[in-house]
Order: C-alpha cells, then structure tokens, then sequence
C-alpha cells in the first residue's frame, strides 16, 4: 500500500466485546466497551427494555418489597412467584398468569431466621407434574426453612415436603435447591431427618418418576468429596451435571436401576446456586475464573474476551453479590444473560460456534428471572369449561360462624379436572382476593368450608371454574369478579364470637386485699383469633348464701352453713368501665362488696351471646370437702373428716399485708346437732367448743366429739379464714354430707 | 395474553417493590431510560509507530426508532468530546420516526477534521492525524419504539507514514 492514498477499513458490528487481547493483536472489529446490545453475526441490536406486569403481594394484598424467585406452571400454563416483606422477613407465595399478571397469594413459605446467612433469601424452583417445589438455599441447616411445594388442587395450596429417608417414617425435608431431569425432580443438599445426618452438603437425591413429591432413602447420590456443597445441578441433554463450586459430575441414565455418577469437570464448578442455565443440551455457568459452558463433559471457556480479572470499563453498574447473581436464557434474542444485580453479561448465542458478549445495564437490580412457557396442548386439559359454577345457597347457622363459613354451589357444565377458585372480598370496597380452590367433585351441592374470616364481617364471594389456564366464560376478569356471572356471586356476614374465660385453675378470679380497706377481684379471658379489634362489654350481679343467721366469730358477723339452698344473684348491670377497650383480655374490678358473691359476663359488643358465667367470691376459697366417717364406741362418738385445703393457704386469693402469714390463716369447722336442735339455727363452733383448726397444707383430718352417741344427725361446715391488714376475711362455707347436709353418726368401731 | 410471545423471560426486582418485570417490551427499564453504548477497540492503519489521516467514517445503521445517535472520534485513546481541552467533534444523527412504515438502512457520512481556532474563533480545519483510531457511538435523549441496529462503521484514512516492520 502506497502512501496517500485513501483506504477504507470495514468495522461490521457483531464480534461483540473482545477486552482481553492486546491492542496489536485484536481483532478491529470487536468492542472494548458495548452495552445494551446483542449481537448476530455482522450487527448489533439495541435491546428492548422491561415493563413492570405485576407486584407480589402477601396475604393481604399488600406489596411486597421484593421478588425472590419466578417458575413456570408449565402443566396450569400460569407461573409461580415468590415474594419478600423486608420488615417481616416473610416469604409469600403467589400464583401468576402466564403473562406474569393477576398475583394471587397462595400462602407463606417461611420466615427468614435473624441466625440466615443471606438476607435476602436466595429460593430455588423447580415445577413438574402439577407442582412446584420451593427450597431456601440456605447454607445453614438450622435456619434454612423446611422445602415446601405448591399443588394447585390441595388445601392449602402449599404443602410441605415429607419424606421417608432414614426409614423412621416421613418428616420435613429441607433441600437447598432442586430441578426436573428427565422424569424426576433433583433435590441436594440433605440427607435425612436423623442427628447428625440431616447436613449433607454433598448429597444429590432424586424423587420417584412423575412423583416429584415422593422420595426413596435409597435414591441418593453421595457427589465427591463430604462437605463440599452441591452448588446448583442443571441438565444437560441427557445428563444432569452436577456443580461443585471448583468441580463438577455428571449424573447419567434415565432410571434408578441404571443412573450413574461420574467426575466430568475436575477443575471448574459453579460459584452459585442460581449461576448456571440450561439452553438445549449445553449448560452455560460462571466458574471460579469466569463463564464456561459444557455439553456434561469437560467445560470450555467463553470468559477470555470479557477479561473479567482487568480494569471494568468506565461506568459501568456494579455487580451485586454472588449469591444474588443468576442465569437465564432469553429466547426471543437468543442470549445468555448473567445477571449480577444491574450488571448483565449478556452472551449472544444465535451463532453458537461463536458467541459474543455484551454489558446490560438494567435499571432497576434484578433478583431472578424465569422463562414463562405454556404447554398448548395441555393449556386447556379438556379445553375451556363451557359453563360456570352456581351458589347454591350459603349454608345457613350453624354453619355460618364468626371466622368459618359453609359454602355450597352446584357444578353446571363440569365435566371433570376443573378447578374451582373460590375469591372473596370484604364487602364493598375490601381488594378481592382468591381465597382458596378446589377441585371439582361432580357432586352437586358441593360442600366447601372457608376459615379464616374476620368476625361480623360482610363477605362477597365469587367462584370460577379454572381448567389449565382457562376460565369459564365470563370470568376471565380476575382484577374484578364482580363481572363474574351473576349466579356465581353470592354475599354472607359472619357472626360475633365471644370471649373465652380462662379456667379458674389458671387463677382466673382472684381475689385480693390490696390494702387495709381495699379489695379486687380479677377476671380474664381469651379473645378469639379475629376478634382483636371488637370492644367488650362486662357485666356483674351480687349473689349472697343466704346467712339470714349471723354470728360474731373472730370478730367478724358472718352466717352459718346453710342448708345448702341456690344462692341468690341479683340482676346483672353493666361496669362503669365497659366497655373494655378492643383487644382486653382482663377486667380488674375494685368495686366489690366483701364476702359476697360476684358473677361476671361479658360478650363483643353487637353481639348476641354472652359467654360463661364466672362466679367468683370476695374472700378466700373454702376448703374442698372430701369424706367423712363416724367412729365410736357407744358413749363417745367422733366423726372423722377429710377435706382438702386450697392450693395456698388462702386459694385465688393474694393477701400481701403484714399479717398474711401462714399463722394467720385457719380453718374453722361450725356443727349443728340436728338431732338436739332440728332447727336450722342451732349453730355453733363446734360441738365442744371453739374448734379453730391450723391450716393444713392438702388435706385436713380431725375428730370432732359428738356427744349424743350413735344415731346423731349432725351438719358440718368448714370454712378458711385469713387475716389481711388487721382483718380477719372467712371464706364461703364448705359442707359435709349429702343433701340435706347432714351427717347421721352410727356405731362405728372403737378408736 | 394476546400479543404476549410465548415462552418469555421474566424477572423479578428487588429496589423498590416485588416487581415482575417482562424483558423485550419497550425502550425504559420500567420506567428507566438506558444508554446504548458501541466502543470499538483500536485500529491503527499505519501500524502502531505511524501516522495516518483520518478522513471519514461511515456509520450503516438500520432504524425505525426515533433517537438521536452520537458518534465521538477517538484518536490516540483521547475522546474528541469537548473534555480535557480537546476539540468537541461529536456528530448527532437525528433518526426520525419510521414505526408503521418499515425498517430504513442506511450509511451516515461523517467527516473527520480538527479545528483551528485563532483568539476563540475557528478560522480552518486541519486533518485528522495520528496512529490510533477508535469510535464511539451512543444512542442518546432517550429511546423509542422501533428498532436500532447498528450495521457497520467504516473508517477512511490515508497513511501518512508507516511503522517499520519490525526485523
């Protein structure tokens, strides 16, 4: 070439980036920097951007902050998305059409533990047969959360993954990730629920064929070296090559008889568990020295022309954390996208003797990625149902409760395998939501309960028939099923429940001295799941035993035993404070009149039902009484008597004032010779006097004289009294015998 | 669905909100514009020890997108953009709208020149000279509907002296 003369030099665009070579050597053609591109053979394309379709919602509808992972539905022709509340740290689960729009949440996978490694959660997918499973590559057993899978015709929709795989029977299953080969889905990384068993890192198992939910013990593949974690599997052809981080397998065969394991790959592995994607027979994935692929063989290196250990190029968007990076493949461009966050390596394949690289910069940091398929000739399983379902009638009380309904309609035009989707909304305005779905039983009515529901609540309810990814006509608007045919619609108010008394054993009723003049008594109670927000409404009557007779014993006029007749309760009034703020579960009442009885009720306000009765005593318990027997010898009989004394020495009853010692408390037993005084008003303590017996501890047993012999009818009361402040506080009397309370000594044997 | 190919790359976000984000569909990243960038790795003509003159380059480009593409000389690895006292030589190509109509190849001639200026004011242009070369080319303002492809760039230069070629 001589001097002078013009030349032309021809730079055609598509050797795609080439930053390794040296500026003598490279080819001109090729890039130092390119970005948002792909390449063919001779040009490059600027690429097309993304559109936000959908947002992950949780259970109520509202955002979710992030999106974990994404998979097909291939057998429903819908996806499956996994959602992430930063604040919770729970992980939902929703349901997508195929075009990744109308999120349906199915239900909480987990919450992530504060002890997990990764924050966000790194969750792998794999769908087959009808479902999806869900893992949590977590590399820490003990926070990783149990593999679950979604089956869209089982209540609830997801389910977890139990397996039988030490022969102790079926428990819970926590792979780190898993995917379908062949007939089968691949799980790795546990080895089965025995101590010390459950951390293998290193093990590789495999389902039954067409059964991804059913594992053998024995169908497991022990991959190299213990410990050294399987990082992510991907099939390559007829092969599934298994990933170490510097070292890979390949699993052969097509059935547990002749599946194999061999080494494939003994200096290159995958660093991640999502860094590694599938297109056709070739598995393109991101070694420790950069990108490689392998046909399940020894792997080839396509990392050289990014230069991956140099200088990034100027501005360029930086990658995100290795756990965080993925890969897919991008079939509409036929590229292989490495994402690291913004950062994308992004590897035109359309000539795969020579794939090309190119940077995307995305502007927002993508967590995952899936391609969307639908299986045409599955999509409809039968085709479109050709009519609707139809409310019978919304079973009436009692099947109406306050958080469970019974629903019932009929399946016009089914015909079998169709879906029914049950959405629901709190009316007006409430968001609609798919409350659960069913698979039709040809039955007509079915049945179907619904919990879960808030209390007093106007519901409408909807149902569809979903077969595949179709619909019934005029139901495939899922934004708002209030287009829905009109014979599938229904609306129905849930009840009030009322508030639980919790058992007098737990306390419930105390009564206390809080000071020298001053006494309470403290009820509680439980509020029913759903209730949280309802008001209270307390009331309160006064009850007495009837002691028409008082006598002054210790310094305080209290009555005799009776007879054993009702006690008398006065009208019930409400408290001044009720009603009790919304989520009260104790009412302290300070108003109480001593030795008196005093029943509570209480129910939501707008509520129909009251709950319990709870009566309790502005005193301290009486003891229990337990048996008694009458020994003599003719001329001096005793009755012997069993009791048992309250759990402490003044039962439901705090008395903390400096003379609530246990000396303080006693026990007082009060007879009535009815043989010498038939009439009721013969008491006194005792039959040879003050009889004021020490407190025992569980049980009392003494003798008390009767002196007129065999034959006596004698009534027996037993009552505690405590001192508090000062004060001597008697319990309510206890009684022995049948009714009407008498005890008839008879000759017994001699003491 | 309609109009949605099948299969089709999704991705999900994790800035703000759990987005689902469908790949292939508009010129923004939900929203948020990005810059094609092509930066071609360096030719030297005359080899690495000459000089040449860079006259020309032509950019073939297949379009229907309405944008704005800039082209920025680059001659012994220093962009001719107005920075770091150089001479601004950056050509904007307005492409118009052709969406409905069909996809138009065709080649931009640019013309390769450094200014002379004399008290602030150009008063001619001198040649392009030097050993290296490279070009880069962004498709700037923000993106369309329609395509962009970038076919070829084509560099025309004379050479002024040769390397020697080495013993």
């Amino acid at each position: 070439m001589g001097l002078n003369d013009r030349r032309i030099i021809r730079l055609p665009f598509g050797e795609g980036l080439q930053r390794s070579d040296g500026v003598m050597v490279v080819a001109p053609n090729s890039f130092d920097d390119l970005r948002e591109v792909y390449q063919f053979n001779g040009k490059a394309q600027v690429r097309k951007g993304l559109s936000q379709v959908e947002v992950l919602v949780d259970d109520v509808a509202v955002d979710l902050d992030m999106t974990l992972a994404l998979s097909p539905l291939r057998a429903e022709s819908a996806a499956l998305g996994i959602g992430f509340d930063n604040a919770t740290k729970e992980i939902w689960a929703n349901r997508l059409a195929i075009d990744g729009t109308n999120a349906t949440n199915l239900g909480l996978f987990g919450t992530l533990a504060v002890t997990a490694t990764w924050d966000p959660p790194i969750i792998i997918l794999a769908d087959t047969d009808g479902r999806c499973l869900i893992t949590h590559d977590e590399p820490n057993l003990n926070s990783r959360l149990v593999t679950k899978y979604y089956d869209p015709i089982a209540a609830p929709a997801l389910q977890t993954l139990q397996a039988d795989l030490d022969g102790n029977g079926d428990a819970d299953v926590y792979f780190r990730g898993v995917v379908r080969h062949l007939s089968y889905i691949f799980g790795w990384g546990y080895g089965n629920a025995t101590p010390g068993s459950q951390d293998r890192a290193d093990v590789v198992r495999v389902s039954t064929a067409g059964n991804p939910t059913l594992f053998r013990d024995d169908a497991f593949f022990e991959v190299g070296q213990r410990q050294e974690p399987v990082m992510v599997c991907r099939p390559a052809g007829d092969f599934l090559v298994v990933f170490k981080e510097t070292e890979s397998y390949q699993i052969f065969g097509y059935s547990p008889d002749t599946f194999g394991i061999k080494p494939a790959d003994t200096l290159y592995g995958c660093v991640s568990s999502r860094l590694a994607v599938s297109v056709g027979g070739v598995v393109f994935f991101w070694s420790t020295q950069g990108p490689r692929y392998t046909q399940g063989g020894q792997s080839q290196d396509i990392a050289v022309p990014l230069d991956i250990g140099g200088p990034d190029p100027a501005t360029l968007a930086a990658e995100a954390d290795v756990q965080n990076a993925f890969a897919e493949y991008d079939p509409v461009t036929r590229v292989v996208v490495f994402v690291w966050g913004q950062r994308v390596y992004a590897l035109s394949i359309r000539d795969p003797s020579k794939p090309r690289w190119s940077y995307y910069e995305i502007g927002e940091t993508l967590q995952c990625g899936a391609q969307f398929f639908t299986t045409q000739s599955s999509a409809g399983g039968g085709g479109q149902p050709a009519d609707g379902p139809v409310f019978d009638a919304i079973t009436p009380v009692p099947t109406i409760g306050d958080t469970n309904l019974g629903i019932d309609w009929d399946n016009t035009g089914a015909t079998g395998g169709e879906v029914i989707e049950i959405w629901k909304r709190v009316s007006p305005a409430g968001p609609w939501g798919k409350h659960t779905e069913v698979v039709t039983t040809l039955v007509d009515p079915q049945l179907h309960p619904l919990t879960g529901l808030i209390p007093d609540t106007d519901y409408d309810l909807a149902i569809r028939y979903r077969r595949g990814g179709l619909y019934n006509p005029g139901a495939t608007n899922t934004g708002d099923p209030t287009t829905w045919p009109v014979a599938a619609q229904t609306s129905v108010t849930t009840l009030l429940g009322v508030p639980a008394p919790v058992s007098r054993g737990d306390n419930n009723g105390l009564w206390e001295v809080t000071g020298a003049s001053t006494e309470q008594i403290t009820v509680n109670w439980t509020i029913p799941a759903g209730h949280e927000t309802l008001l209270i409404e307390v009331e309160r009557a006064i009850g007495t035993e009837g002691d028409s007779t008082t006598q002054a014993i210790g310094g305080v006029a209290i009555g005799p035993p009776d007879t054993g007749g009702a006690q008398a309760f006065g009208a019930f009034s409400a408290l001044a404070s009720s009603p009790l703020p919304a989520g009260t579960t104790q009412l302290v009442d300070t108003a109480i009149t001593v030795h008196q009885w005093h029943r509570y009720r209480w129910r939501f306000v707008g509520g129909v039902a009251w709950s319990s009765l709870l009566d309790c005593f502005a005193g301290p318990d009486a003891p229990q009484t337990d048996a008694w027997s009458a020994v003599g010898d003719g001329l001096l009989n005793y009755i012997l008597l069993e009791w048992a004394n309250a759990t402490t020495p003044t039962g439901r009853t705090s008395c903390p004032g400096p003379t609530a010692a246990p000396g303080n408390h006693s026990t007082l037993a009060y007879a009535n010779n009815m043989t010498l005084n038939p009439s009721s008003d013969g008491w006194a303590p005792g039959l040879t006097g003050d009889v004021e017996l020490p407190y025992g501890t569980l049980g009392g047993i003494t003798i008390i004289p009767t002196p007129a012999g065999d034959g006596t009818t004698v009534r027996v009361g037993l009552r505690h009294r405590v001192t508090c402040f000062g004060t001597q506080y008697p319990s309510y009397w206890a009684r022995f015998g049948s009714t009407p309370n008498y005890i008839v000594t008879t000759a017994g044997t001699t003491e | 669905m309609a109009g949605t190919p099948i299969p089709t790359l999704f991705f999900g976000g994790r800035d703000a909100s759990a987005n689902v984000l469908q790949s292939n569909v508009g010129f923004t990243d939900n929203t948020v514009p990005y810059v094609p960038l092509l930066k071609t790795n360096p030719v030297a003509p005359a080899g690495a020890a000459g000089e040449a003159i860079f006259r020309n380059v032509y950019l073939t480009l297949t379009h229907s997108m309405l944008v704005d593409v800039r082209v920025t000389p680059i001659v012994d690895f220093i962009p001719l953009d107005g920075t770091n006292g150089q001479p601004d030589e950056r050509t904007i190509i307005s492409l118009p709208d052709l969406t409905g109509t069909q996809r138009l190849t065709e080649r931009f001639e640019i013309g390769l020149s450094l200014p002379f200026p004399l008290t602030g004011t150009e008063r001619f242009r001198n040649a392009l000279r030097g050993a290296w070369f490279q070009v880069l080319i962004e498709a700037i303002n923000g993106l369309a509907a329609g395509d962009l492809i970038f076919e070829q760039v084509e560099l025309q230069h004379e050479i002024v002296r040769e390397s020697l070629t080495p013993e």
